[in-house]
Order: C-alpha cells, then structure tokens, then sequence
C-alpha cells in the first residue's frame, strides 16, 4: 500500500502484533451490528433507557454515586478526545481545565459572595447554572493560554508543555492560600438549588449530571461533524498539508484546546456543586492520565469511544473494589492500568471500538444516509 | 506527441508581459544555514499559462515551491502575486489568496474519506461560525451542502466517480493523486502548483494526467508544474524554466529549453574530454 | 553570602543526579524520539535495590526477607546491573513492537509503563518511605554525615562524592560515545536510523545499549539520591524523572555534554530559586517547568543543540 506508518506495514513488512487495519472488529460489531446508522440509533436509545431508568433499580447510593462519577468521565474524555482524539494534540495537563471551572465556582460562591460580600450564597442560587457557561469559558480561556506557546512545539514536546502547565495550574492550588484555601480546599459550595428546590439527593444530582453529559455529547457531535471537525482531522492527519489547504492551523488548534477545556470546566462547575467540597488533591497528574486512558480504552477520534471507555474502566474500577484482595491493596488498580495502556497501545492501539470513526459532514437525517454509512463502514473497517 | 501546446496564441513567448504576471518572484533567495537552494531566481508565470519547472534533483524546484506557499520564508528577494507581496506569509493565508498546491510525496489526509479530503479544500471559502454550527441553521446546512456538491463534483472532475466514500489511505497510488488535485482544485485557486504528479505513474494514467492538466487550464487556472517525466513536462507546458543548483539556467518554450545545451549539460553532466 | 554558597553547593549535587538521569533521556530521545517517561520509576528502583543490598534483611510483598548485607558501593553497582536490565526488557516490550506507530501510542504506553513501575513499587516495597541505611563511610559514629565546613557553607563527603561520579560517568560516557566504535554506532543511529541499518548497524542493539546504559545511569542517579536524602519511596522518581527530561530539553536533546550541563543547571537554578524567590520553596517544583515553557518557546533546540529540524 501506500507506506501508511499509522497500518504498521513499510514496504509490506509487518513491524508488529496486531495492526492497526483490523477488520471490522467483535466489540464494535456486537455493539453496533452492520454499522448502519438505524442500528447506531438503537444502540444510543437502549443506553439512554439504561442511564434513566437503573437508578430507580438499584436500591444503594453507591451505584447512584458511581453512576455521577463515570458521567463526568464522560464529559471529561469526550472534551480530551476534541484535543487527543480529533485534532492530534496530546494533552498531559487536562486536569488543570476540570480544575479551573471547579474552583472558579468555588470562589465566586465563598470568597467573593459569602466571605467578601457577605451575602447569603442561598440566594444566588440561579449563578449556579450561569457558572456552568462560565466556568467553561474561564477553562477555555485558560485552554487557549496554554496552548498558545505550544503551537510550534513538536508531538512529545507539547505533551511535555501541557503537563507542566497541569501541574503549575495544582502547585497554584496548593500554594496561594488566600485564593484557594491551599490544601485544605473549599467548602460550602451550594448545591444546585432552582426557585427554591434544592437538589440534594443523589438521584437529583446524578439526572443533572446527566443532562449536562447529554448536552455536552450532543454539542461535541455536532461540532465534529463540520468544517471544524474536518479541520481539526486534518491537522492531526497532516498539519503541513491542512495548513496548505487554506486552514490556519494555529487559530484551530487553540479552538481545539479551548473546546476541549470548555466542557472540562462546565463538568468542573458540576463536581464542586456535587461534592460542595473541593481541594486540590481532586486535581492531581495521575487524573489527566487516567482521563486520557479512558480516552485511549475506548478508542480516539470518534463520539462513542471515550463514552465506552469511561463506562468499562470505571466499571472495571468498582467491581474490582469489591474484592478484598484490591482493597488492600489499592496499587493493583495502578498496575492494572498501566499494564491495559501498555497492552492496549502494542496491541489494540486503535482502542475498544477500533475503526469505527464519525463521518464529518454536516447532514440532516434521511434515508439515504443509511446507505452512505453502511459503505463508509465497511470501508473503513477494510 | 506535438511540441507546440495547444493554446490559441499559437507559439509560445520566451516570456509573460509584465502586466499579464499573476505571480512573480524577484531575485529569489532561500538559504538553510550554509547551503542556498535558491539562488537569486526570477521567476514568473502569467494569467492561464502553464509553467514547466525542471531540473535535475536538488535543482530548488520544490524549495522554491515552498518559499512561495509559506511553508518557509524565503531568506531574501520578493514574491508578488496579484498584486499582493506574500513573501513570509502563512500558507493558509496565501492559500486563502489563491494559490494551491500538491505535495511531491502525496499528504492526503489518510484517515479522512476522499470526499473528506477535498471538503478539506474548501475550508478556507466558508465561514460559518462555531455557534450557527451547532444550532444546524438553515444558512449553515446550506453553505454546507454547496461544499459537498462542489467537491462531489470535484471528485467526478479527476475521474474519481464512485470512490468518494472511501479513505484516502485505500485507495490505488494514481487515484490518490487525482484526489491530491481535486483536493487542491477545491481551494478555488488562481494558481496551481503541482509537484510531480505523474511520479509513479504508468503510461496510461499519464496521459489520463495530462487531460486532466489541460482541462484544469481551460478554467482558467494558471498551471506552475514541476515533473521529470519530460512527455508530461514538454508536452503541457507553454513555458519551461529549468532551475539547477538553484539558478535558473534557461527559460523558453519547451523546444528551446529541450536542446538548449546548458539543459542538457546540467542534466547529463560535462561532456567526456 | 554563605546562604549563596551553601544553595549553590546544594544545587550543584541535585543538578548531578538531574544530569545523570537527564543523560538517559536525551540517549533514548536522541535516537528513537521517545520521551521514555519511565526513567523516573527506573530511578527509584534503583534506590530501592540499592537499600535491599544494603541491609540485613527487607520488607517485601509484606514479608520480612533477609538480605545480604552488602556494602553500598557493591549494592550501588548490583542495582545499576538490575535496574538496566530491567530498561532493556521494557524496551523490548513496550516500546520495539511500537517503532513505526504514531508518536502518541508510544508516549501512552511509556506512560503506561511509568504507572505500572510504581505501583508494582508500591506493593512489592509498600507505599510508605523505606529508611536508607547510613554508609559508613560517609557517616560519622554519631549518625551525622561527615562533612567540611568552607566558610559557612557545609559541604558534605556525600555531596563531594555524588559530583565526583557523576563528573566520571559523565566524562567516561562521552569517551565511549565518541571513541568506540559502538559509540559511533550510536551516534550514527541517532542521525539516520535507516542509513546506519544501511551502513550495517544493528539499531536494535543500539538502541538496547541505550537503553542499557541510560537506565543504569538512572539506577546510579537513584541509589545516590538516596544517600543523600536518607529514604526510598515508590513515587520518588516521578518529579525528577520529570525534570531530568526538562534538563535534557534545556541542554539539547540528544547531546550528552547538554544533558550535564542543563542538568546542572536546573539544579543550580532550582535551589536558588527556592531560596530566593518569594514563596519560592513552595513553588519550586513549578520553577522547571518554567523554564521548559521559555525554552521550547524561545530557543527549543537548547543550549548546546543543533537547530531543530523543519516540520515540513
């Protein structure tokens, strides 16, 4: 074929296990059938059943709670697959835009609010759903910040960058006292509270969580599926030949990372809100790494994969809790995911869902869609 | 195959008038530490022309590409195009201006659909913002639906009918190059630069090429090509500039340039004796 | 002034173990581009073995194993043996298989790695700090370190020792890369690994060398570092195995007098910082990186590097 590095093959010689060109693989077919876009509805209707209906099944809070926890992974690794998965920037520092948005609401309720103005937090409770935008912009600005001195940098070298910002964004948390209480955090966050109706059990808080992941998912796909998602394929396919092609790099890169952060910082907005507590330990290096395993797991650069992979990984993490072997021994988690990152990349690098990948146009719904879809499928899985 | 290209002026002249130069470098220099690849090279192409740009390898002709679409700044020496000096420029800028190219080693856009691909093209002719393409307005799906018929037309253009929905790293070597064009074509460019297309090629796909380079001329596109297959080169161009060493040695119409003995020295070495 | 003195001396020995590690990295990345984020973990083996020598008997898996009791110059060298063998067969594993794969599935599994090292640490040595034992040489009988006093400033027999090694590793390295013949292999590979391969160079063997040597010199940096600060810990490697890699950067990567050179730096400037700055102690980890942003922002190719090469 054409030399492709990314198929593992130079001049016809396989280099190693596996390969990228698998065939339209087990997990995604069961999941998604022929491919064709009635089944992928189906599939996104049975979830969503799921998602509504099990917390009235189960009877503990702690399946609530776990079920709050894997969908803001969800928004999480949906925002970092914008960066990693579509646009091709690996992004050490994640973290730092989840951080930004909690503590940004945190503040503007206790240090400004409550403590500099005196006010009762109580009733501000409509600044709670503002902060949600607003969190999320103060993220994407700080996304574009970042990125800023990483535009000319090179793969490794811009994972470097970001990390490092990462970890600068936890040592500010940790050290400047007067703004963020150090390590001893903020509380007294509010809890979401609309005209009165404070929502306070985890039910509520979990459906809130919920429709926030709805709408960011729905946002990102739509965003994807356009120019700007084609734009930002094609500077990670080929960033000098999307340059030459008339799209300038610099401008969609930075857009890349402050869409990215955006959500990050809305979903940070909902954990400081969920918890009403937050300190910087929430915030630490091995979170971005963990975010972007679950971005990995699932597979990059389509809209399922880092819902999958934070749905099984996290998953994997509470059945795993429930044996006491783990629990006492909370480093097996560690190894187990260093080992799945590992096995993943040498073997299954393309993640769980493969070579399922998001066409990028914008198109309303029809019939003849169907069949535009199943061949890109199965083109794409050849 | 016949020397004379087939445009209506009949023979062509050694060089444009100066008024008709769409795009024009001045004492063009592009150095990298030590080494000048370019060397002081006035080169020019006109309105509907199409240029041949040969020599041996490590002559500058793809560094002199380059320095003209930004992909690097020249050291020193001017370059106008349209009236505009776009020396330094960012290639998306100077795309956006008018000027599109292909690569020497083919960059498509390997894990995008053909079709994919060429969209990629009209990037920089649509504006919708972030905002409306989220909320699908009207005038969005419209605008967007404009592309996708242009560059489905495109496709049909290069003789890619039927393969739009493929990825661009499946598809045979020659039609990747026809999608590297039609990719390039959907910039809606004045000028177009096509670097060795017909590298690889068989003879059939060659001539395939060749039609196609016309037919792309009639729209009036200015052509600027560089190629070693000299059937391709001597039979397209109206103009040839041979560059070597970074110099421009000769300029004329291709039979000139053909047995032009400074051609053929660079080409062929000093004679024995 | 004493106070200058003496946060020189300190950042000079901090800026050795910096360079020792920061030689690994700028080896590996110097020729297959891999920021071999494991470094740091293999550092903290190194420390760990190092101590398991030392001692009469150890706490592994939870079990109380007796140990040989070695001194530390022969536990220090037994670790440089274990821990490269150990970078040899990570290579072998995570990174050879991933050689012709997009630069981001390398950088994940080297991260992968760098997670599952510490926390295989952290259940075979348990997560809490494993006390390293005091080296009689180094130690007077009440327990303190032997020093001597210039000035006001204290430097210890220790600290004089970790320059003198670090200087004759690093003097030894170079001669080795530039005087065998494996050397040049290296720094051929480094260049152009499909020309050497040409040429007749085994690259797999190069780069095993490389990883080899780097990871013994991680090993020596880790049983030093642990000298000096008394304890192993499993998350010990993390930070400097960090800003080992932003000292290469800072040096040139891929230039081994850089990596020294910038690792000395780091230290120097690092422990300056913390002394000087205001709220410096608490910021000094941010102090690296820092200086990598204005580095690869202003001059990416380092100090002593060559100019980075065009990304078209």
């Amino acid at each position: 074929m054409t030399g492709d590095p990314q198929n593992n093959e130079t001049d016809g010689q396989s280099t190693g296990p596996g390969g990228y060109r698998t065939k339209l693989n087990p997990i995604a077919s069961a999941l998604v059938g022929n491919g064709s876009t009635r089944s992928q509805r189906i599939l996104l209707a049975v979830l969503l059943a799921i998602a509504v209906i099990l917390p009235f099944l189960v009877g503990s809070n702690r399946w609530i709670t776990l079920m709050t926890v894997v969908v803001i992974y969800i928004v999480l690794a949906s925002g970092l697959n914008i960066v990693v998965g579509f646009t091709g920037l690996l992004d050490l520092g994640y973290v730092a835009f989840y951080a930004i948005g909690a503590y940004y609401t945190a503040i503007i309720f206790n240090n400004v609010l409550k403590v500099k103005f005196g006010v009762d937090i109580d009733a501000y409770w409509w600044l709670t759903w503002i902060n949600f935008v607003v969190g999320g912009l103060m993220a994407a600005i700080a996304g574009v910040l970042i990125g800023y001195p990483t535009l000319r940098v090179r793969g490794d070298y811009l994972a470097i960058m970001t990390l490092g910002f990462g970890e600068i964004i936890r040592i500010l948390a940790l050290n400047w006292v007067g703004l963020t209480r150090g390590p001893s955090g903020i509380s007294g966050i509010p809890k979401p509270a609309f005209l009165g109706f404070e929502l306070t059990t985890q039910k509520s808080l979990y459906f809130l969580g919920l429709a926030l992941a709805l709408l960011s998912l729905w946002t990102i796909s739509r965003i994807v599926r356009s120019r700007i998602g084609r734009a930002w394929t094609a500077i990670r396919e080929d960033e000098v030949a999307a340059e030459a092609m008339g799209i300038h790099t610099s401008r969609y890169k930075l857009l890349s990372y402050a869409t990215g952060a955006f959500f990050a910082g809305a979903m940070g907005v909902f954990f400081g809100h969920y918890l009403n507590y937050i300190s910087p330990s929430s915030f630490m290096l091995m979170e971005s790494f963990l975010i972007l395993s679950l971005v990995v797991l699932g597979g990059m650069g389509n809209i399922a994969g880092p819902v999958l992979g934070a749905i099984v990984w996290m998953g994997l993490q509470e059945w795993l809790r429930d044996f006491p072997f783990v629990q006492a021994h909370p480093e097996t988690r560690g190894i187990a995911l260093g080992l799945v990152l590992v096995l993943l990349m040498v073997f299954r690098p393309t993640g769980l869902l493969g070579s399922l990948r998001v066409r990028l146009e914008m198109r309303p719904g029809s019939k003849d869609e169907a069949d535009h879809e199943r061949q890109v499928w199965s083109d794409a899985s050849r | 195959m016949p020397a004379v290209s087939d445009s209506a002026t009949g023979a062509a002249p050694a060089a444009t008038a100066r008024a008709e130069r769409v795009l024009e470098t001045t004492q063009l220099v592009k150095s990298f530490g030590g080494l000048v690849a370019v060397n002081k090279v006035d080169f020019h192409a006109g309105e509907n022309e199409i240029v041949g740009l040969i020599g041996p390898n490590g002559a500058g002709k793809t560094t002199l590409f380059n320095a003209i679409t930004g992909v690097y700044p020249p050291t020193s020496g001017d370059i106008r195009f349209l009236g505009h000096d776009i020396a330094g420029m960012l290639p998306s800028k100077v795309t956006k201006l008018g000027i599109a190219r292909t690569f020497q080693n083919i960059r498509l856009f390997n894990e995008m659909t053909a079709l994919e691909n060429v969209m990629v093209g009209q990037h920089c002719r649509s504006h919708t913002s972030m905002l409306r393409i989220i909320a699908r307005t009207p005038g969005a799906m419209r605008a967007e639906r404009a592309v996708r018929d242009k560059c489905m037309g495109l496709i049909e253009y290069v003789g890619l009918t039927g393969h739009a929905g493929e990825l661009a790293k499946n598809l045979p070597y020659g039609s990747q190059r026809r999608l590297e064009i039609a990719r390039a074509l959907a910039t809606e460019p004045t000028v177009l630069f096509l670097d060795e297309p017909a590298a690889g090629m068989n003879p059939q796909e060659t001539s395939a090429l060749m039609g196609l380079i016309r037919r792309i001329r009639e729209e009036s596109m200015t052509i600027i090509l560089i190629e070693h297959d000299m059937r391709v080169v001597m039979g397209s161009s109206d103009r040839v500039v041979v560059l070597d060493h970074g110099e421009k040695i000769a300029e004329g119409p291709p039979d000139m340039v053909r047995s032009d003995p400074k051609v053929i020295e660079a080409y062929l070495g000093k004679g024995a004796g | 002034m004493s106070e200058l003195g003496q946060q020189l001396v300190n950042g000079l020995m901090i800026g050795c173990l910096y360079a020792l590690i920061a030689v690994g990295y700028t080896m590996v990345y110097g020729i297959i581009e891999l920021i071999n984020f494991a470094f740091g973990e293999l550092f903290m083996f190194g420390a760990f073995i190092t101590i398991m020598m030392m001692v009469p008997e150890i706490s592994l898996f939870g079990a109380k194993v007796p140990m040989p009791g070695l001194s530390f110059f022969l536990a220090i060298l037994i670790a440089m043996a274990v821990v490269a063998v150990m970078g040899v067969i990570i290579e072998r594993l995570a990174y050879r298989p991933l050689r012709n794969a997009p630069r981001l599935a390398a950088l994940i599994s080297a991260i992968g790695v760098s997670i599952l090292l510490q926390n295989v640490a952290q259940a075979i040595f348990g997560s809490q700090q494993v006390p390293f034992p005091d080296i009689p040489l180094f130690t007077t009988a009440a327990g303190a370190p032997k020093a001597f006093v210039v000035g006001d400033v204290q430097i210890t027999y220790f600290q004089v020792f970790v320059v003198v090694v670090t200087v004759t590793a690093m003097l030894l390295l170079n001669l080795y890369v530039r005087r065998t013949r494996m050397g040049r292999a290296m720094r051929a590979s480094a260049q152009d690994k499909s020309t050497a391969a040409l040429m007749g160079v085994n690259v797999n063997k190069v780069i095993a060398l490389t990883f080899l040597i780097g990871s013994a010199m991680g090993a020596l940096a880790g049983g030093l570092y642990g000298g000096v600060y008394h304890a192993a810990w499993p998350l010990m490697g993390f930070n400097p195995g960090l800003k080992a890699f932003i000292a290469a950067v800072l040096g040139g990567i891929g230039n081994i007098p850089g990596a020294f050179l910038g690792g000395l730096l780091l230290g120097v400037v690092e422990a300056l910082g913390s002394a000087y700055l205001p709220m410096g102690s608490q910021y000094r980890d941010a102090i690296a990186f820092v200086i990598l942003i204005l580095i690869l922002s202003f001059r990416p190719s380092g100090l002593l590097g060559s100019t980075v090469s065009q990304k078209a």
